[in-house]
């Protein structure tokens, strides 16, 4: 004789509104980070131990690089990411590196860039000064790289994106504090390397430095004419690494300090002047806001890439930044395009004491 | 629940995480099921989200049978929720949105109707019993551990439920099928 259970399921069975629902597989890793980045873990078990990451583990580097590193918050600057990543990885680990979906752009429609950024500088050189008072020039960012480092190990079988926060004085040492966020899995087979690799960024990793970092530029050498703040920039035509590094100074620029938007205004018409310069059209950030984006092709740092900056269309204030390769991977193991790295700029002001806002 | 993974002091977090990983891996369409069931799709996915991120938390307590355990965690979860919102169930609701997306059968609407009816005329725990082990796939002994009572209560109520809704499914399927 059937089992109670066996009729019921006769019964009810064929009438499950869910006998079709499956997770979809990105919303199934979303999920995972999410849970991670919930719970530190367990009850129980000790807090993790407070890490700090140090910007000379890697050996000497060049004067700028090693300021860029100071200034990212002692991870990889863009200007040197894919020369770094070439030099930091463990070319023996397997597997693919894993690397963030690239962002979905808009709307370009052949609209020249020059015409689309002087109109936003226009916008901005309107506005009121919002960098508020104070003698520390505070900065919070997002990011990520190709190499990441966690725990002074570089992670390639997931993305841990580092939240950093700066805050520099002219004449006082600085501050830099930075926090590894929950690893993200860009695929399945992500998931199951970084469980392999040993769950690198399961728990936060927390560096706090109190360094003897000055600005880099004093705010008040810095001209709402553009020709005023290329020359403060350094900026007086392409270098020899071409006009990529006009898009790196401005990106350098916003990771260390806030930006008064009649200087915003005239870091886009510099930003116009460039030939190379493509308008990609809109585009929403890795943090949900809207923005306009504009990149450079170039092969600055090692390996063709594009250069991608991402504007708030209503402020000028530059939201992110984001490098792909773009014509072939190198010695690096990742299919091309991939997105090498990205810097969310997240929030910026003055403040009167190195302490979060 | 008994058993359980006994709670190693030399256990590493990494061990934990592998399981909890493994788990997730393992159970996550079926958490996302009890929860589509009973809440709809709109926030099934917030339901599975936090009953994992309670069964991280506990990675280091978890019994040896997990999905009665997942069940009961997100179980308490959705009773929270409807505690602080006021909702009603979401059973119907998520019926009739599947009813809607099939193709128009009439006689598969019938069925579906009568079986939302018979759902709906069950006291709220005899319901739950009946979809857990209908649709959630438990059997008496995980259903027991779900609701919190004896293996045996559970066996004499599935009795009664069978006949009580073979007789109403049964004569209600038979009604309308003819013609």
């Amino acid at each position: 004789m059937k089992s109670d259970i066996a009729a019921l399921r006769e019964l009810i069975g064929p009438h499950d509104p869910a006998a079709a629902v499956h997770g979809d597989p990105s919303v199934r890793r979303a999920t995972l980070s999410t849970v991670f980045a919930a719970s530190p873990g367990p009850d129980g078990t000790p807090p993790s131990q407070l890490t700090a990451v140090l910007a000379t583990r890697n050996g000497p580097r060049s004067p700028v690089l090693a300021r860029r590193m100071l200034i990212s918050g002692l991870a990889t600057a863009a200007a040197a990411t894919v020369v770094a990543v070439l030099s930091s990885l463990d070319r023996a680990a397997p597997a693919h590196a894993a690397t963030p979906a690239p962002l979905a752009y808009a709307g370009a429609g052949g609209r020249p860039v020059r015409e689309a950024l002087l109109e936003i500088a226009e916008r901005a050189a309107r506005l009121p000064d919002d960098t508020g008072a104070g003698r520390y020039l505070y900065t919070r960012t997002r990011g990520w790289h190709l190499g990441s480092a966690v725990n002074g190990r570089s992670v390639r079988s997931a993305v841990v994106p580092v939240v950093t926060e700066r805050w520099t004085a002219p004449d006082a040492p600085g501050r830099v504090r930075t926090v590894t966020s929950s690893p993200e899995f860009p695929s399945e087979e992500s998931l199951a390397a970084w469980a392999a690799e040993g769950r690198p960024g399961l728990r936060p990793q927390v560096s706090d430095e109190t360094l003897d970092l000055r600005p880099r530029w004093n705010p008040d050498d810095l001209a709402p004419d553009p020709e005023a703040l290329g020359a403060a920039l350094g900026w007086g035509g392409p270098p020899e690494a071409g006009e990529a590094e006009l898009l790196m100074t401005i990106a350098d620029l916003y990771r260390e300090q806030p930006v008064r938007p009649a200087v915003r205004g005239a870091a886009l018409r510099l930003l116009s002047g460039l030939t190379g310069l493509r308008y990609e059209g809109t585009v929403t950030d890795r943090a949900g806001r809207a923005g306009v984006a504009v990149s450079l092709d170039s092969d600055h740092g090692g390996l063709p890439n594009r250069h991608t900056l991402i504007f708030d269309g209503r402020t000028g204030v530059l939201l992110g930044e984001e490098r792909t390769l773009t014509v072939t991977a190198g010695e690096l193991d990742v299919p091309v395009p991939s997105v090498i790295s990205y810097t969310l700029f997240m929030d910026a002001g003055r403040s009167n004491s190195p302490t979060p806002r | 629940m008994t058993g359980g993974i006994p709670p190693d002091p030399a256990a590493t977090g990494g061990e934990q995480c592998d399981h909890f990983i493994a788990m997730y891996s393992r159970y996550y369409d079926e958490v996302l099921r009890y929860a589509w069931r009973r809440v709809g799709p709109d926030y099934a996915a917030e339901v599975v989200s936090e009953t994992f991120t309670v069964a991280w938390r506990r990675a280091g307590e978890l019994p040896e049978h997990e999905l009665p355990w997942l069940y009961t965690v997100a179980r308490n979860i959705i009773a929270n929720r409807r505690r602080a919102e006021e909702r009603q169930e979401h059973l119907l609701t998520a019926l009739a949105e599947t009813v809607r997306t099939e193709p128009d059968h009439a006689d598969a609407v019938t069925r579906r109707q009568a079986a939302v009816e018979a759902l709906q005329s069950l006291s709220p725990d005899d319901r739950e019993l009946v979809r857990l082990v209908a649709w959630d796939g438990l059997d008496a002994r995980g259903a027991a551990a779900v609701l919190g009572c004896s293996a045996a209560a559970v066996h004499v109520r599935l009795h009664r439920l069978r006949k009580r809704l073979s007789r109403t499914l049964g004569s209600s399927i038979r009604t309308e099928a003819r013609p």
